[in-house]
Order: C-alpha cells, then sequence, then structure tokens
C-alpha cells in the first residue's frame, strides 16, 4: 500500500504509452477484478433491472491500439464484471432498467444523460492501463488497476441511480457520484475499502496534471481534490485503518492534512445521512447483507 | 411574595428561552435609522448582533450599520422556517475563530459574518466602474448577499437535516445563486455580477491552487499545504476559478439569453455553457425536494416582490 505505507507522493510519473498495452488482459483473464467464482456470489441472483452490454471495438489504424482494445474486449467478454456489479447491486429496488456498457468513446468519458445506458468508455480503460504502466511496484500495479476500475463502474452507475430514483444531489454531481462510491465500498471490509479506494486514490495522484484557467470550468473535479475527497471519506468512516494518512513521517507533511482531517468524520456522516435518506429506502436490507459477506476480491486483488 | 415568585419565574424563562450565545455576548444596539431598509429587528427566528468591532475594522463595521445589513437580511429570511433560530452575528472572527472568512456555527447554530471579510471585499472591489459595466456598490452588495445566502445555505442544510451527496461548500454556493435567481433580472445579475467578479479576481491574483512548488515553503503547516500545488487541492472549497465557474453557469443555466454576457464576454467558456441547463435544473429539483416545504409561499411571494437594492447596488 504504497501511500498508506511511506506517506510519500508521487508526482506524475513519466508514462509509458502502450509499454503494458496487453497488461490488464494478461493479469486478468487469469484471475478477476471481481472474482465471479467467489464465495456467496453465486447464490445471489442479479438485479433484473441491470442490463449490460460489451460492445466490441472496430479495428482502428493504429495496430498497437487495436491489439490492446482487443485484449480488453476479450477480457470483459470472458470475465464479465458487469454482470458482477449486476449482482453487486442486487439488493437496489430499481423503478425501471439501467444499461450499462463498456463502448469506444473518442474520449475517457461520455456523460451520462437521462434514458441513455451508463458508458464505461474503452478509452477510460487505456487510460488506467497507462497510469498502472508507471508504477513498477506490481502489487500496486494491480491494484491501481483494479480499484480504479471497480470506483469508475460505481462512480458512472452513480449517474444512472441518481437519476432513475429522482435523488436530489446538491453540490457537484461528479463529486456525489465520487462520494457515494466511496461511502458504498467503506461498507465492506477494511481490505476491500482499503484495496479499491486506496488503489483509486492513488490514480488520481499519479495521473494528476496542473489545472489552469478556463480548464476549472470542468464538471469533473482536478485529480488532486478527489484524491482529497476519497481520502476523506476512508479516514472519516475508518480512523483506524486509515489513521496512517494523519501522522506525519519524520521532517514531512502527512498525506492527509490536518485541517481537513478534522472534517472528515463530518463528511463520511454527512454522505451516510444522505444515503440512509435517499437510497437506503430502495435497498432490501437483507440482501445488502449478502452481498457485504460475499468475496469479491482475490487474495491477489486484497495485496496478499 | 407571589410577585417576587411571578419576576422570578419570568427571568428564569427568558434565560431559558435565550440562546447560548445570547448570555455570551454583548451586542450593540441598533442603530438610528437612516434608511427605508432600517427596521428595529424583532424577528425572534433571525435575531442579530453587531459586536463591538476592534479598531482595525471600525469601517467595516460602520458600512454594515448604515447599510443595515443584518436587519435586512433578517427580513428578508423570514420566510423560510427554520426549526431552531438562526443568530446572524457581526463580529471580528480571527482573533477567536483563526478565519476571516463567514461561516456557520454549528455548535451555537450562528451566521457569523466577520468585519476582516467585509474589509477584504471592499479591498477587492473596484473603486470606480470597470469597463465591463462592474460597479464598487455592486460588488460589494452582491458579496454581502452571496457571502449571507451561502452561510444561511450551511444552516439550512443542518437544521433541515438536508442530504449533502456532493461537497458542503459547493452545495452552499448552490443555495446562493438559487435564491438570488428567484428574485427580479436586476437582482439576479447584480448578485451574480458581484460574487463572479469577485472570484474571477481572487483567481487572476493567484487564489486557484499554485501550478509549482515554492522553493522556500512556509513553516505553517496549513500555509505551507496550500502553497503546494498538490496539497493545496485538500481544501474543502472548491477553487476560486470553480467557484466563479460553478455560479455563472448556474445562473445562464436559469436564464441563457440573460446571462449571455457572461459566455460572450469569456467570464463562462463555451465548453462549460452547454449543459448549464440540465445543472440548473438538478438543483431546481434537489432544493424543491429538500429546502422548499419549508418554505413559506406566500410570505416568499412578498419578499420577492420587495426591493432589496439600493439603485446604486443595482448599476
Amino acid at each position: 500500500m504504497l501511500i498508506a505505507s511511506t506517506g510519500c507522493i508521487m508526482r506524475n510519473p513519466p508514462l509509458v504509452r502502450y509499454a503494458l498495452a496487453l497488461f490488464l488482459a494478461s493479469i486478468l483473464v487469469s484471475s478477476s477484478l471481481m472474482s465471479a467464482a467467489g464465495q456467496g456470489l453465486t447464490t445471489i441472483t442479479p438485479n433484473p433491472q441491470i442490463q449490460v452490454a460489451y460492445i466490441k471495438p472496430p479495428v482502428t489504424a493504429d495496430a498497437a491500439e487495436s491489439a490492446q482494445l482487443a485484449a480488453t474486449y476479450a477480457w470483459l467478454t470472458t470475465r464479465r464484471p458487469l454482470e458482477e456489479l449486476g449482482v453487486f447491486l442486487a439488493p437496489l429496488k430499481l423503478p425501471r432498467p439501467i444499461k450499462i456498457q463498456v463502448d469506444r468513446c473518442g474520449a475517457e468519458r461520455r456523460p451520462y444523460r437521462s434514458g441513455d445506458p451508463v458508458t464505461i468508455c474503452y478509452e477510460l480503460i487505456s487510460k488506467i492501463e497507462q497510469v498502472a504502466g508507471g508504477i513498477a511496484d506490481p502489487d500496486v500495479k494491480l491494484k491501481v488497476i483494479v480499484g480504479t476500475f471497480i470506483q469508475a463502474v460505481l462512480h458512472e452507475t452513480a449517474y444512472a441511480v441518481f437519476d432513475t430514483l429522482q435523488v436530489p444531489v446538491w453540490g457537484r454531481e461528479d463529486d456525489a457520484a465520487d462520494r457515494l462510491s466511496a461511502y458504498v465500498l467503506m461498507q465492506f471490509s477494511g481490505e476491500i475499502a482499503t484495496a479499491v479506494i486506496v488503489g483509486s486514490a492513488e490514480f488520481f495522484l499519479v495521473s494528476s496534471r496542473t489545472w489552469t484557467g478556463s480548464e476549472f470550468a470542468d464538471t469533473v473535479s482536478p485529480e488532486a481534490q478527489r484524491f482529497y475527497n476519497f481520502l476523506c471519506i476512508a479516514y472519516g468512516g475508518d480512523n483506524l485503518d486509515f489513521g496512517g494518512w494523519t501522522q506525519a513521517p519524520q521532517g514531512q507533511d502527512p498525506l492527509l492534512p490536518q485541517h481537513r482531517a478534522s472534517q472528515c468524520a463530518y463528511e463520511y456522516e454527512q454522505v451516510r445521512h444522505a444515503f440512509d435518506l435517499r437510497i437506503m429506502p430502495y435497498v432490501n436490507p437483507d440482501l445488502a447483507l449478502q452481498v457485504k459477506a460475499a468475496q469479491w476480491l482475490l487474495p491477489k486483488e486484497l495485496g496478499k | 411574595m407571589a410577585l417576587v415568585k411571578i419576576v422570578a419565574a419570568v427571568a428564569l424563562a427568558s434565560l431559558l428561552l435565550l440562546p447560548n450565545w445570547a448570555l455570551a455576548q454583548t451586542c450593540l444596539s441598533d442603530p438610528a435609522p437612516s434608511n427605508e431598509f432600517a427596521q428595529v429587528s424583532n424577528n425572534t427566528a433571525y435575531p442579530i448582533c453587531y459586536q463591538e468591532p476592534i479598531d482595525t475594522n471600525k469601517a467595516a463595521y460602520l458600512a454594515l450599520q448604515q447599510r443595515h445589513l443584518l436587519e435586512t437580511f433578517s427580513k428578508f429570511l423570514t420566510p423560510i422556517h427554520l426549526p431552531h433560530p438562526l443568530m446572524l452575528v457581526a463580529l471580528n472572527c480571527e482573533r477567536d475563530y483563526g478565519t476571516v472568512s463567514p461561516f456557520y456555527n454549528r455548535d451555537n447554530r450562528s451566521l457569523n459574518f466577520c468585519y476582516e471579510w467585509v474589509d477584504v471585499v471592499r479591498k477587492w472591489a473596484p473603486a470606480q466602474k470597470t469597463s465591463e459595466g462592474v460597479t464598487r456598490a455592486n460588488v460589494i452588495a452582491g458579496m454581502w448577499a452571496g457571502t449571507l445566502l451561502h452561510e444561511t445555505g450551511h444552516a439550512a442544510f443542518d437544521m433541515l437535516d438536508v442530504p449533502v451527496f456532493g461537497r458542503e461548500e459547493d452545495a452552499a454556493d448552490q443555495v446562493a445563486a438559487f435564491i438570488a435567481l428567484q428574485f427580479s433580472k436586476d437582482v439576479q445579475i447584480a448578485v451574480i455580477k458581484g460574487f463572479a467578479y469577485f472570484w474571477r479576481m481572487a483567481a487572476k491574483t493567484g487564489n486557484d491552487p499554485p501550478t509549482a512548488s515554492n522553493p522556500n515553503p512556509p513553516a505553517d503547516a496549513t500555509a505551507r499545504c496550500f502553497a503546494d500545488p498538490i496539497c493545496a487541492y485538500s481544501d474543502e472549497h472548491g477553487t476560486a476559478s470553480q467557484r466563479l465557474y460553478n455560479t455563472l453557469c448556474l445562473a445562464y443555466g436559469a436564464d441563457p439569453a440573460t446571462f449571455q454576457d457572461f459566455v460572450e464576454k469569456g467570464w463562462l467558456p463555451q465548453s462549460r455553457a452547454p449543459d448549464c441547463g440540465r445543472e440548473y435544473r438538478q438543483l431546481a429539483l434537489a432544493f424543491s425536494k429538500t429546502i422548499l416545504p419549508f418554505i413559506d409561499k406566500e410570505a416568499m411571494a412578498q419578499v420577492r416582490s420587495s426591493r432589496w437594492l439600493l439603485p446604486e447596488e443595482l448599476q
């Protein structure tokens, strides 16, 4: 756990484009992001309102890119992570179907529009691989890929949940999607929260770039802002597992500065309160416990 | 004997009815009326208190007092029925609270409007009308209104148990913008323009996060963090530019014709503008579900048709 154990901050390591083009596929065809064979999962009926699709990417003029897309598509259709999302969301009673797909978008994100499918873009998966390519430690690399992918799927799905359940969203919607997905992950074991939240937080840190002027008009927040939002929900939800972030190593500043850390319990409670008021009424509590008890990640993905 | 008992009972009752803050603070007496907004505030839902300013901020106190800002705002809030009184306090904040920025205090349900902040706004407001048509009175009134409404947003979130999924600081800016946008066009433009001018100036004068590390980092830990290009983003507030664009986007989303100017002048980038209608509608839904039920519609209609800004502030 790079950021928690050392407290050091990696900033913009050189990215090796396509250096690990098949990294995701090579690791994950042999394991899985969310293990379909995991204990308890097979007994839970997937949410019938979650419909999934993997759109086959076109062959492009760039051979390396085409190979990468084909490998990603092969992994997706073999391991079928979106079907597992359907199991994960089994407790959620939805008034109408939500379609979730992986598609080529021409950008890293395709903003959700009411009535349209939720889209995870191949470009985002490429970006995750690309960023992870700059991480030398293979354990951290795997954690970043797994964590970021799961977080990205939950994040995009949150938009459709807000829309479908007509949830009042105060604040910027993209931050709300981040906070909701971080909160949901915190309901699982410390190991899962650590793997996914730390993995995706690490992704935001290593992919952070300099923002100036009109770039701040983006509805998606700067990576560094998202990084601290994630850390804060995790620390606010569990200051024992994540307490190391507020401790300063010799001669250094803590990863989570005091002025923010002191607010995190409040931030976490705020999201919990919002969740209890506006989403919990649609959650089947018995199924939620089954989902919580299931084995979602393989030991390797948990850093064991 | 009976009379003594009654007097004692009344004294005790009035003590019990007084919130804690009132026992600990000394409020200056109401200033003498000097314009149409001056009224002795008897609004028990939104009591007011001007505390004695320190000498450095005397001018700020006088500016508020002459404008009868707290009295006016207390009256303005009448239609919003919070379950507890919200005390509106003008005070020096830095010595006791270590900040110059206004804040809502959840511990005693008070909105604290800092004299130091009033002076920051007065310092940043243009001395004369700018080439883009922004006046000094406009910026000061817009920022005062925007800031009071922002802090009222925090109070409403707290007292009305509002579900806040996004970042609360952004949400409080949304409350401010949304309420301002329910008034006449000239009020909307004045408040949004004043608020936007302030955050635009803040961004232009280096208040967005730094883009490079400071070779001589400050000794104070918080100052050192805000001087760091990553750590600066740990602030619970958005950056100055984000606050500018978020607010302009809501204004443009509510009424593209009225706020088209902001896009044409480049204050709101073209990249953000097309989706602003959706952002505004999402905010309107959140407001109508979580705050509107606590607003007295008849009283609000009256407030909306009343005059709140002076002619020079509307220019």
